[in-house]
């Protein structure tokens, strides 16, 4: 199948698998080389992407950007199911299918401080945000020691990462939420992004102590642009589309028991 | 060089589009941009997301679920409602340039007559109303309405009693055989059938055991249901004599092509446009070729010419 045509509307184009860091068995750093220069990404903003080759699998898969340089953008790809797993396992050199950049990064803040809380490979946005601006403190929460290769990954590019484990071999013992304690609602504003369980829990922290907080969600897409409905969430507004209403929001908008 | 797409124009009565590429309802965002060049190339007309008289916030739960080659769906017609749709939606769609169908559930009498009134008002914004009596996601109404010849003619007698202009009916293929409704649908006055909306399946999670979807069934749609349209197509163009759009499963020049040859008069693209936006202006190129390399003078001259061999 030729899915090399150009695209009108500027979001599909082909990219090349430029290269691949391995973090174990099932994580992956990938390095895609883009045919068009993507203006600058959001941290927040990701890409539906897909093996070029055949009808199956026919859906991109969602990936936050986690890095942009020139016309290279980075993604880390935690092995989930059969289309990670093809991505992951992609030729060097192959070349697959992008859509994006898609949906709306984290908003900037006027409040002097961010505190980033990443579960696992939740982490990728918050690589992006500190490439672009090096204040933000970063919080990064991990189920146990085998995820040591992504914590040593993140800590070179991260400085002064904040880590946490359940068991506590891998920096401090708990989550990422342990933070908030000490956050000031009046100075300081948190972003978020990892499992579901955990933005709920710090929607939940956050809004008892009228902490501003934004989360990343993560519903499964078919179209990632707006138009198939695939991707809704409940919200206090109504209905709204992962894609392209987030798949940030803000926590205290997430009706959160709301299936 | 920039391709010369004059030659891909076709009627489907008297509907006249550039192209025989539609965009498939339910699919396509409502952005503006979305409806015009340099986005539309390739498209002749877009279905609107399906409307109802009221706003509907749709299904819990999953909505999507990939299959192999194909995808189940269950959104539930989310839409918000005729007001708005008139007032934000309509006006932003036809100010672009493909014709603009509007995808109309068929509700209960009542409401469904209230939709199609107030369209009226707005005839010449819209290229067709397509009556969407299949849809599989939605309790009373929905694909209870094509599902027999007897309410699949209800529907279009109600509908034609309020709406003048062209009007397609959109059938399922959950409906025993098929040419008995179509040829209802024709008798009570539709110009045009879009054979056809998605076919009812189903997933299990087995990780928890249970179904997928909040209302178990959902439609199936994409590249594996394309041979399943196809043979419908042919049958319901055997048995009408108002021109069928073909819909389910197109995502290459060939199945444009085959569905054409076995009777359509245009065809719908849904989920391969999820993975592919350049699928619309790479298959008219390749449609316009064929028409070139075979020596048809219009792409009129390929409807239903698979048949003429067989029949
Ligand atoms: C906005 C967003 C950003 C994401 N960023 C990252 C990232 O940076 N790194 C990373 O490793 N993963 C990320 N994910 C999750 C990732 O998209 C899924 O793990 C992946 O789609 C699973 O695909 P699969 O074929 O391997 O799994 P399968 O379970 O076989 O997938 C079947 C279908 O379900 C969908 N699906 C399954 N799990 C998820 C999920 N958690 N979220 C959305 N769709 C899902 C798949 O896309 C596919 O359509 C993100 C998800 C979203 C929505
Ligand atoms: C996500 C999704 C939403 C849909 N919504 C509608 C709808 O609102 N009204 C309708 O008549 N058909 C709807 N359909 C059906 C499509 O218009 C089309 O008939 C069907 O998907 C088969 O074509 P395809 O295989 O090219 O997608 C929907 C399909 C999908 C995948
Ligand atoms: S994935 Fe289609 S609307 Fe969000």
């Amino acid at each position: 199948m030729c899915t090399s045509g150009p695209d009108p509307t500027g979001l599909d184009q082909d990219v090349v698998l430029a290269s691949r860091f391995s973090l174990g068995e099932k994580l992956f750093i990938l390095t895609l080389e883009t045919r068009e220069m993507f203006s600058r990404v959001q941290p927040g903003q990701f890409v539906l992407l897909r093996t070029a080759a055949g009808l199956d699998p026919l859906l991109g898969r969602p990936f936050a950007i986690c890095g942009q340089e020139g016309n290279r953008i980075e993604i880390i790809v935690a092995v989930a199911g059969r289309g990670t797993r093809l991505l992951a396992d992609s030729a060097l050199g192959v070349r697959l299918s992008l859509r994006g950049p898609l949906g709306n990064g984290f908003p900037e803040s006027t409040k002097s401080r961010t505190h980033c809380l990443a579960g696992a490979v939740g982490i990728a946005p918050f690589l992006l945000a500190r490439q672009q601006n090096g204040e933000s403190e970063i919080h990064l929460g991990v189920p146990g020691q085998d995820w040591e290769p992504l914590v040593n990954w993140v800590s070179e590019r991260i400085h002064g990462l904040h880590v946490y484990s359940e068991d506590g071999k891998l920096g401090n013992r708990g989550n990422p939420l342990l933070c908030l304690d000490g956050l000031d609602p009046r100075s300081d504003v948190v972003w978020a992004c990892g499992p579901t369980g955990m933005l709920k829990a710090v929607s939940a922290v956050c809004g008892k102590r009228q902490i501003a907080a934004w989360v990343s969600l993560e519903t499964r897409m078919a179209c990632g642009m707006g138009g198939c409905h695939g991707c809704v969430v409940q919200t206090v507004d109504g209905p709204k589309k992962t894609c392209t209403d987030g798949p940030v929001f803000h926590s205290q908008e997430v009706l959160w028991n709301a299936s | 060089m920039p391709v010369d797409r004059k030659g891909s124009e076709v009627f489907v009565g008297k509907v006249a589009l550039r192209s025989p590429l539609i965009i498939a309802s339910g699919t396509w965002p409502h952005g503006p941009e979305y409806w015009r060049s340099p986005v539309t190339t390739g498209v002749g007309a877009a279905c609107t997301k399906a409307l109802t008289l009221h706003p509907r916030t749709g299904n819990p739960g999953i909505r999507v679920w990939e299959t192999p080659c194909g995808l189940l769906n269950s959104i539930g017609l989310q839409n918000p409602g005729l007001e708005q749709f008139l007032m934000i939606d309509l006006p932003s769609l036809s100010s672009g340039d493909v014709e603009v169908v509007v995808n109309v559930a068929m509700e209960t009498e009542e409401e469904t007559g209230k939709v199609l009134a107030a369209l009226s008002e707005k005839q010449h914004l819209l290229g067709a109303v397509e009556l969407n009596i299949s849809c599989p996601n939605v309790d009373g109404g929905g694909m209870a309405w094509g599902s027999d010849p007897v309410q699949a003619a209800r529907a279009i007698r109600i509908a034609r009693g309020n709406w003048k202009g062209p009007l397609w009916a959109k059938l399922t293929p959950q409906c025993g055989d098929i040419s008995l409704v179509a040829r209802a649908a024709e008798d009570a006055g539709a110009d045009a059938l879009v054979v056809a909306n998605t076919w009812l399946g189903m997933a299990i999670d087995t990780n928890s055991g249970t179904p997928v979807f909040s209302r178990k069934y959902a439609g199936l749609s994409g590249p594996a249901v394309f041979p399943l349209s196809l043979r419908l197509v042919w049958e319901v163009s055997s048995a009408v004599g108002i021109p069928v759009i073909g819909c389910g499963g197109v995502s290459r020049v060939e199945d444009v092509l085959s569905m054409m040859l076995a009777g359509a008069s245009a065809v719908e693209i849904g989920t391969f446009h999820f993975t592919d936006l350049s699928c619309f202006s790479r298959i008219e190129e390749g449609f316009l070729e064929y028409l070139s390399v075979k020596g048809y003078a219009s792409a009129m001259e390929l409807i239903g010419r698979g048949k003429r061999k067989v029949d």
